[in-house]
C-alpha cells in the first residue's frame, strides 16, 4: 500500500485537476495565468503514473530502511495511508466544487487588505471607462476616501455575492467578490456596500446579484460606511465562471 | 564541540537581542497609500498608513500635519486611515506624522511619519494677437499650457487665426474658432498628438459659453444660428456633446414645453455629469447631460437674478438675486441664504464680483476705487470671513484693472485677469479683450501674488 | 570504512535486482487503468454543483485545502521529474565530477548543487546518502542537504508566485538558506570523528552498498522514482493541506491576528507550524501564503527557511543516518539561525 500511496494520491489530484479544467472550474481555486501550466503538468503525470502501473515491481526492502518504527509504526502508517486517500478522494472527486463563501469573509475582513490596489492603478482609474469597472475598482475608489461628490453622478453595475454588513447588518449587505493574487487560498474579499432594508428576505447570503445603482450617502445611521449603492432593484444571477477578481 | 558550543551561545545571544529589541519596537510603517491627483481635486481623500502589526486605535490629536490641515484617523487591523478635511494645495510637501502608535499585542509605541508632495496644476491661458504683419495678415491666437512651478506662459498648445474661447477636457481641449464670416466652429483637440475633430453644429451660427466637464469628457454649449442660415432657428440654445458617445453628435437640451431653450448662462456642477442652466427669464434647472431627452430630467431650482458657479470643493451652486445671495446645495436641494460679513472696503469703493470661497461664508471680492491722487481707477481684491477682511491683491499701477477673477478649484489661489486701461481692444463679436491682459495667481494662503501669465481666461475658471 | 572508494553504487534508487515480478506488466496495467476509471467515474458520477449539505465554514475549509493541492501539484510533479532526469537520465556521477578543492569552496558549490538537482527534501535524504557513499564528507553532505530544498529552481519559483519581491521574503529565504546551510556544513567540517555522527545502521548500508546493483532499464527507473518520490511528498502535502484550510477555517481571526501581529510570537508560532506540518519547500510558498495577511513578514521568512531544513518528517528521514545527538544539535543551530533571521527581518523590514 505504501507504495503506492504517492500513485494514488497523484492519481486523484490528476484527474480532479483535469475535470476541472475540461468543466472550466479551475478559477474556482488557482488564478488564470497557471491554467496551461497546471494542466500540462497533470497530463505528463497521467503518463508517469500510468508507466508506473506498468513497470514498478513490488517494493524492495530499501522501503524499509527508509520507514521508521517496527510492525505497529507500519501499521499505524498503513491505516493513516488509506485515510489520506479516502480523504482525497471525497474532497477531490466526490464534494461538488465550491467557491469560497461568507465564512471566509468574516475570517478575512472585508476590505482590509492594503496591497489590492496600488496608487499607481488607482490615478489610472480616475477618469477611466466607469463603464467597465468591476467591485474591485469601486471598492478602492471608496477605499481611497473618492467623496460623495465623486461617486454622485457615476453608475456602477456590479456583480458579486451577498454578504452582510457587520455594523448594520439588517439594512445593509456588501456585494462582494475574492480578489486572488495567486490560489483561492491567499483570496482577499472586497466589496461595496449596498443599502436595501429587508434585503434578507430577498437574497440568501453567499448568492450572486447584479447591481446597477448609484452611489449615495448611507440612509443607515449605525453603518459604519459612507457611501452605498441605493438600489431600487437587484437582479439574482448565476455565479459566474471566474468568481473571483484578480 | 566547542565550535558548536560556541555558536549556539552566539546564536542564542543574537535571538535574546532580537527579541529584546523587536519587543521595545513599536509599529513601523510598511507602506502608505493616497491618490496624489485626487487629493488636489476633491476634499475627503484618505492617506492609507500600513504598519507591520495591528494597531490599538488613534485619535485626531495624535496626527499632526504640516501644513496645517484638517484630519480624521481611523484604525483598521494594521493600517491607520487618515482622511483630509479639506482638498490639498497644489505642489505643496506634506508631512503626516502619527504619534504614540502602539500595537495590540505589546506596549512599545512609535511615531510614524510619511511625506508626499502633491503634484502641481496645469493653467492654460489664451493669448490674442491683434499685430498685423507687413502682408496685412493677423497673427494668430495661441491657448498656452503652464504650470504654477513653471516659468513664463509656458508652451502652445494650440494655435489658430482667431480664438473665441477655449475648455479643458482630461486629454484634450475644446476650442471655439471665428471664421473669415464671423461664425464660428468647435473643434475638440488632443493633447497627445491624436487629430483635431470638428463638433457637428446644426448650421451656421455662433458657439458661446463654452463649458466642459473634464473627468467626464462632456461639454456643453450654446448656438445661435445665424439669421440668414438655412434650417431650424436656435437661440442661446444649449447643446451637451459627450466625448464619449458613439454618435459623435451633440443634443440639444429641450425646455419644459419641448421646445430647445434659450439660456443666459449655464455650468457643469463640477465632477458629474449634470448642468445647471439658466433660462432668459431667470429660471434656473438642474439637468443630467447624459440623460437628455426623457422626460422630467429638468428640475427647477427657481429663479435667480444671477448663477455664480460653485463653492469649490462641494456642490454647492452660488446664486444671486437683487436683495440677497443665497447657495444651493445639489445634493439634497438645501438653500442656505447668505450672510456675509462685511468686507473692509465695502464703505469706500465701488464692490465687484463676488466669489465665495468656502461653506462658511468666506468670500473674495473685487473692489474698485479711485485713486488717492489722480482720477483713475484702481481694483483691489478682498478676502472676508467673519473673523477678519483684508486685501489680498492691489494692482500696481493705476492703469490696471482686474477684469474677472476665479478661485482655482481646490481652493487654494485666485487666478485674476488683470487689463490695462490703455490696450486696444480686438473687437472680436463675443468675448472680446483688450491687449496687454495678464493672468496674476494670488496665494489665498499666504497672498503672495508674484506668478503671473501672459494671455486671459485662466482654464481654472472654465 | 572508506565508502569512497567503492565504484559501483547507486545513490538514489536501489532496488533489488533478485526479487522476481509476482504478476506480469500487463496485469498490473490492467489493474492500474481499473483503479483510474473507478476514479474518473467517481468525479462524473458525483454532483457537479450544490452544497452537499454542508455548512460554509465546511465548504470553506474543503475549498482552501483543495486549492492548495491543486496550485502545488504541478510544483511537485515538476520537481520530481526534473529529478528524475538528473538522476536517471543523466549520466552517473555528471555533476559531481568537478568540485573544488577547498573545503570551504566544496560546500559553497555543494550547497548550489540544489539548483541542478531539483529535489525535494524528502528527495534529498537518499541523495545525501548517496552522496557520503561517493565519498564527500559528512559535513559536506549535511550542506547539501540543507541547502538544497531552498536552493532549488522549484522552490524558487513558487515562492516568487506566492509572494514576489515583498517584503524581501524571497531574498531573505534564500540567502538565510545558504548561509545556514554553510554555517552547518562549517561546524562539522571541525568535527574531529566526523563518522560519529553517523548511525552504525547507515554505516553497514554503505558496507553493504554492493548488494544493491543497477536497476534495470531508465524507464523502470523513472517510473519507481516517480512512486517513490509522489509517495515521500504527496501525503505530507494533503495533510499540509487539510491543515492550512483547518486553520484557516478554525481558528478565530482574533487568535491569528493577534499571534502574527506579534514580531516575536509570529516567529515562534510559524517555526513551531513548520516543524509540526512538514510540508514540502517545492509548495510549502503556497502553503503560507494563506497567512501573508495576518502574520509578520519575519514570521513567514522562518516558516520558509527552518520548515524545508528542519520538520518531524525530515528528522524521521535524517534518522536513518545521522545519530539523535547530531540531528538535536542540528536542529538547534538551525532553529537558532531560523528565529535569528525572522526576528532580524520583522526588526529591519
Amino acid at each position: 500500500m505504501n507504495q503506492w500511496q504517492g500513485v494514488l494520491l497523484s492519481l486523484v489530484g490528476i484527474i480532479a485537476t483535469v475535470w476541472l479544467g475540461i468543466t472550466g472550474q479551475l478559477g474556482l481555486y488557482i488564478h488564470p495565468r497557471y491554467f496551461v501550466f497546471t494542466i500540462i503538468m497533470a497530463v505528463i503525470a497521467a503518463v508517469l503514473v500510468v508507466v508506473a502501473f506498468a513497470v514498478v515491481p513490488r517494493p524492495s526492502d530499501e522501503e524499509a530502511l527508509l520507514d521508521t518504527g517496527g510492525r505497529r509504526g507500519r501499521w499505524l502508517w498503513s491505516a493513516g495511508s488509506v485515510l489520506i486517500i479516502v480523504a482525497a478522494v471525497v474532497a477531490l472527486l466526490v464534494l461538488p466544487p465550491s467557491t469560497l463563501t461568507s465564512a471566509t469573509v468574516k475570517q478575512r475582513d472585508l476590505n482590509g487588505s492594503a496591497s489590492t490596489l496600488t496608487q499607481a492603478e488607482a490615478s489610472g482609474l480616475v477618469g477611466g471607462d466607469y463603464a467597465a469597472f468591476t467591485v474591485r475598482d469601486w471598492s478602492s475608489l471608496l477605499r481611497q476616501g473618492a467623496g460623495e461628490d465623486f461617486f454622485a453622478d457615476k453608475t456602477a453595475t456590479v456583480t458579486g455575492f451577498v454578504t452582510p454588513d457587520k455594523s448594520d447588518p439588517e439594512n445593509v449587505f456588501f456585494v462582494a467578490r475574492f480578489f486572488v493574487s495567486c490560489c483561492a487560498v491567499d483570496a482577499q474579499p472586497i466589496g461595496i456596500p449596498v443599502y436595501y432594508p429587508g434585503w434578507q428576505d430577498e437574497f440568501k447570503t453567499d448568492s450572486w446579484v447584479t447591481i446597477t445603482s448609484g452611489f449615495k450617502m448611507n440612509p443607515s445611521a449605525i453603518s459604519d460606511e459612507q457611501i452605498v449603492l441605493v438600489p431600487d432593484t437587484i437582479t439574482p444571477t448565476e455565479r459566474p465562471s471566474e468568481p473571483y477578481v484578480y | 564541540m566547542r565550535l558548536f558550543s560556541g555558536t549556539v551561545a552566539i546564536l542564542a545571544v543574537v535571538v535574546g537581542a532580537l527579541t529584546a529589541a523587536n519587543f521595545t519596537q513599536g509599529p513601523r510603517l510598511t507602506s502608505a497609500e493616497l491618490n496624489l491627483e485626487g487629493a488636489v481635486a476633491r476634499s475627503g481623500q484618505r492617506l492609507l498608513l500600513q504598519t507591520n502589526q495591528p494597531l490599538v486605535s488613534v485619535d485626531e490629536k495624535q496626527v499632526t500635519v504640516e501644513p496645517k490641515t484638517d484630519v480624521t484617523a481611523t484604525v483598521a487591523d494594521s493600517a491607520i486611515t487618515i482622511q483630509f478635511g479639506g482638498i490639498l494645495r497644489y505642489n505643496t510637501t506634506y508631512t503626516v506624522t502619527v504619534r504614540g502608535v502602539e500595537g495590540t499585542s505589546q506596549e512599545a509605541t512609535s511615531t510614524l511619519e510619511h511625506t508626499f508632495t502633491t503634484p502641481d496644476s496645469d493653467i492654460y491661458s489664451l493669448q490674442r494677437d491683434v499685430r498685423v504683419d507687413d502682408a496685412g495678415l493677423k497673427g494668430p491666437d495661441t491657448i498656452r499650457r503652464t504650470t504654477i512651478l513653471g516659468q513664463g506662459s509656458g508652451k502652445a498648445v494650440f494655435s489658430a487665426p482667431r480664438i473665441q474661447e477655449y475648455g479643458v477636457l482630461s486629454d484634450a481641449l475644446a476650442v471655439v474658432t471665428i471664421g473669415e464670416d464671423e461664425t464660428t466652429s468647435l473643434e475638440i483637440v488632443s493633447l497627445s498628438g491624436a487629430e483635431q475633430v470638428p463638433v457637428p453644429l446644426p448650421t451656421e451660427g455662433s458657439v458661446k459659453r463654452l463649458r466642459t466637464a473634464a473627468s467626464e469628457n462632456l461639454i456643453a454649449y450654446t448656438f445661435t444660428s445665424s439669421p440668414t442660415a438655412p434650417g431650424p432657428k436656435y437661440r442661446d440654445t444649449p447643446f451637451v456633446y459627450d466625448l464619449a458617445a458613439g454618435s459623435g453628435l451633440p443634443t440639444e437640451v429641450a425646455g419644459l414645453d419641448g421646445r430647445p431653450m434659450s439660456v443666459v448662462d449655464l455650468d457643469f456642477i463640477p465632477g458629474t455629469t449634470s448642468l445647471v442652466v439658466q433660462a432668459e427669464d431667470e429660471n434656473v434647472f438642474l439637468l443630467d447631460a447624459l440623460k437628455e431627452g426623457k422626460e422630467g430630467t429638468l428640475t427647477p431650482l427657481g429663479q435667480h437674478s444671477e448663477i455664480r458657479g460653485f463653492i469649490p470643493g462641494t456642490k454647492e451652486l452660488v446664486v444671486a438675486d437683487p436683495t440677497q445671495g443665497s447657495t444651493i446645495d445639489l445634493t439634497d436641494g438645501t438653500v442656505t441664504v447668505l450672510d456675509l460679513a462685511e468686507s473692509v472696503l465695502s464703505d469706500t469703493a465701488y464692490p465687484g464680483q463676488l466669489v465665495l470661497l468656502d461653506g462658511q461664508g468666506r468670500y473674495a471680492r473685487q473692489f474698485d476705487q479711485e485713486s488717492t491722487d489722480t482720477t483713475e481707477m484702481i481694483s483691489a481684491i478682498t478676502v472676508t470671513d467673519d473673523n477678519a477682511s483684508k486685501i489680498v491683491y492691489q494692482t500696481a499701477s493705476e492703469s490696471s484693472r482686474v477684469r474677472n477673477f476665479c478661485v482655482s478649484p481646490n481652493g487654494q489661489y485666485l487666478a485674476a485677469e488683470i487689463f490695462s486701461t490703455d490696450g486696444k481692444s480686438d473687437s472680436y463679436p463675443n468675448l472680446p479683450a483688450t491687449t496687454g491682459l495678464t493672468i496674476v495667481l494670488i496665494d489665498l494662503e499666504t497672498g503672495a501674488s508674484n506668478r503671473s501669465i501672459s494671455g486671459f481666461l485662466p482654464g481654472w475658471c472654465r | 570504512m572508506t565508502p569512497g572508494r567503492r565504484r559501483k553504487l547507486t545513490y538514489d534508487v536501489h532496488m533489488s535486482q533478485t526479487l522476481t515480478v509476482r504478476r506480469g506488466p500487463a496485469l498490473r496495467l490492467t489493474l492500474g487503468l481499473t483503479i483510474l476509471a473507478a476514479l474518473i467515474l467517481t468525479r462524473i458520477v458525483s454532483p457537479p454543483t450544490g452544497e452537499a449539505g454542508m455548512a460554509d465554514a465546511v465548504r470553506d475549509f474543503v475549498t482552501l485545502s483543495i486549492s492548495v493541492v491543486i496550485e502545488s501539484l504541478p510544483f511537485v510533479f515538476l520537481g520530481i521529474m526534473l529529478s528524475i532526469v538528473v538522476q536517471v537520465w543523466l549520466p552517473e556521477g555528471y555533476l559531481l565530477r568537478r568540485l573544488p578543492r577547498n573545503p570551504l569552496a566544496r560546500r559553497v558549490v555543494l550547497s548550489l548543487l540544489g539548483m541542478l538537482l531539483p529535489v525535494c527534501e524528502c528527495g534529498n535524504v537518499p541523495l545525501a546518502r548517496g552522496l557520503m557513499a561517493r565519498g564527500l564528507t559528512v559535513a559536506e553532505s549535511m550542506t547539501f542537504l540543507f541547502a538544497a530544498p531552498i536552493l532549488n529552481p522549484v522552490t524558487i519559483i513558487t515562492t516568487y508566485q506566492a509572494f514576489g519581491w515583498d517584503d524581501g521574503i524571497l531574498l531573505s529565504r534564500i540567502l538565510g538558506g545558504f548561509l545556514i546551510a554553510n554555517l552547518v556544513g562549517w561546524i562539522y567540517s571541525r568535527h574531529p570523528r566526523p563518522e560519529s555522527l553517523l548511525t552504525p545502521r547507515f554505516q553497514d548500508t554503505c558496507a553493504l552498498g554492493d548488494h544493491h546493483g543497477q536497476p534495470t532499464g531508465k524507464m523502470r527507473r523513472s517510473a519507481v522514482l516517480f512512486t517513490q518520490e509522489t509517495s515521500a511528498m504527496l501525503p505530507a502535502l494533503f495533510v499540509g493541506a487539510g491543515i492550512a484550510g483547518l486553520i484557516q477555517v478554525g481558528v478565530s481571526r482574533e487568535v491569528l491576528v493577534a499571534m502574527g501581529g506579534n514580531p516575536v510570537w509570529s516567529v515562534l508560532a510559524l517555526m513551531v507550524l513548520a516543524f509540526v506540518i512538514a510540508i514540502c519547500s517545492n509548495v510549502d510558498a503556497f502553503f503560507i501564503l494563506s497567512f501573508g495577511g495576518t502574520f509578520m513578514p519575519g514570521a513567514i521568512v522562518a516558516f520558509l527557511v527552518f520548515g524545508p531544513m528542519i520538520d518531524v518528517k525530515m528528522l524521521a528521514l535524517l534518522r536513518t543516518t545521522f545519530t539523535a545527538k547530531t540531528l538535536l544539535q542540528v536542529t538547534l543551530v538551525i532553529g537558532l539561525c531560523s528565529a535569528t533571521l525572522g526576528l532580524a527581518v520583522n526588526f529591519l523590514v
